[in-house]
């Protein structure tokens, strides 16, 4: 040990230490001017000080992208998250919408037909092979849904179901020729059967044929159901577009514009029950 | 010969002064202050230690002058307690691993828990008991005494450092 005491090494770092005790000695009575970060050597050690802080922040900067980089990407992803909780639950919210608009429309119906017992469809797919606009509806035997249920909108008849499924049904529209149903004409009570024809179908119209010549149908009048057998009396299939003559016998015949425009059909009700219903499809 | 071996002197020299340094910008960002909860290591002091077991109580004093200094720059209201407190703790261990122990991982683990904790007891009581700080004692069990052993834990990887420095530039007298 006695090496070191005597070591000039020794005598230079007790010199040092008695310099920086004697700084921090002033330093403490005489206040800050002799600090490290103050006065005389903080003038000295400024620079280095701005150096390391220098650094320091630029340094972190440079980090805290990256860090600050991985929180906007937890974040986007929580809020991705939270845009399809979101986006979920205003679907749902249009679909219970779309579903009360629906059922506000038809309340007039059941309250009209009390015997109605009905179900609500959405349409899935347009048949686009068939020219008569069939489609088919998300419901089918599991739902209760019959061949030859009738298929209406608020607006009016649409068609029936001509195929079940247990989870979908395919829809015949009226304009089909397939279709065979009474019609009456609402002013005069005149009655004649509603067919489709391929040429008019394409038109989206369809036809009412057997019409007496002595009845006064007329272009404008809406055609209703007759009833008694697919389809409940009274609803509206259509107006009366023109009237002409059979070419092959005396009676009339009237173009009929249907109320339920095809195109932009999206949610439908199927009538499962009404009281009179039959089998018969006139098929 | 002699040549040889001063020329690689001064690369160890410049490692390790690179080395305290990186250090000493590591510890001033954030990311890396490598603070575990209330434990926050002052890498300064094992890397001062480290250097006196293998350089003895010279470089240690210097090292310890140097990171004290660069320290107390940039905390405020210590006036020159790291520059003192390193010189004397570096002085220290470098005698202590002259005069008492061999140079190897097991006296240097024992000589740096002693000593970091060495190194907070005096900050504790300096900064904190006797300037009337009504929490120190909660300070010196939750924060101080946790930083120390922290602290510590670096010599491990700091030794091993400096120990392949020195074989790479120093020839063994």
């Amino acid at each position: 040990m006695r090496f070191f005491f005597r070591s000039r090494k020794f005598k230079i770092m007790l010199s040092i230490t008695c310099i920086i005790v004697s700084m921090a000695l002033i330093g403490a009575i005489i206040g800050s001017a002799f600090s490290p970060q103050n006065g005389i050597f903080g003038a000295a050690t400024s620079s280095i000080t701005r150096f390391f802080n220098n650094i320091s922040k630029e340094v972190s900067v440079f980090f805290e992208k990256f860090q600050s980089n991985d929180e906007l990407m937890r974040e986007n992803l929580s809020l991705k998250q939270q845009v399809n909780d979101l986006t979920s639950d205003l679907m749902d919210f249009e679909k219970a919408k779309q579903e009360n608009e629906m059922y506000k429309k038809y309340y007039g119906i059941k309250e009209q037909n009390t015997d109605y017992i009905m179900e609500p469809a959405m349409l899935i797919s347009r048949n686009a092979d068939d020219p008569y606009g069939s489609f088919n509806i998300n419901k089918g035997s599991l739902q209760g849904i019959a061949l030859h249920d009738p298929v209406i909108t608020d607006a009016g008849l649409v068609g029936y179901i001509s195929e079940v499924n247990p989870s979908y049904s395919k829809v015949t529209t009226i304009l089909d020729t397939a279709i065979s149903c009474g019609g009456l004409d609402r002013r005069t009570q005149d009655a004649g059967v509603i067919s489709g024809e391929l040429s008019l179908a394409e038109q989206g119209k369809t036809r009412i044929n057997n019409l007496l010549r002595s009845s006064a149908v007329t272009s404008g009048d809406y055609i209703v159901t007759s009833g008694g057998g697919v389809f409940p009396e009274g609803l509206v299939i259509g107006t009366i577009d023109s009237i002409h003559n059979e070419t092959y016998n005396t009676a009339l015949y009237g173009i009929v514009t249907p109320i339920v425009d095809f195109s932009e059909l999206r949610d439908v009700m199927v009538i499962t029950y009404f009281t009179g219903q039959g089998n018969a499809t006139g098929e | 010969m002699i040549n040889y071996v001063e020329k690689y002197h001064h690369h160890l020299y410049y490692s390790l002064v690179l080395w305290c340094f990186g250090i000493f910008i590591l510890q001033r960002i954030e990311p890396f202050s490598l603070k575990i909860g209330t434990a926050f290591p002052v890498l300064l002091v094992p890397a001062v230690m480290v250097i006196a077991c293998f350089l003895r109580e010279w470089s240690g004093f210097v090292s310890g002058l140097l990171c004290g200094i660069a320290l107390d720059t940039v905390t405020n209201g210590t006036q020159y307690f790291h520059t003192l407190t390193l010189m004397l703790l570096g002085v220290a261990v470098g005698l202590t691993f002259r005069l008492l122990l061999n140079r190897n991982i097991k006296a240097m683990i024992i000589v740096s828990v002693l000593g970091s904790i060495l190194f907070f007891l005096i900050k504790w009581l300096f900064l904190d008991l006797l300037s009337g700080d009504s929490s120190a004692y909660q300070l010196l069990i939750r924060y101080y005494l946790p930083s120390a052993v922290y602290t510590s834990l670096f010599s491990i990887p700091f030794f091993y450092y400096v120990k392949h420095l020195c074989k790479k530039y120093l020839v063994e007298q």
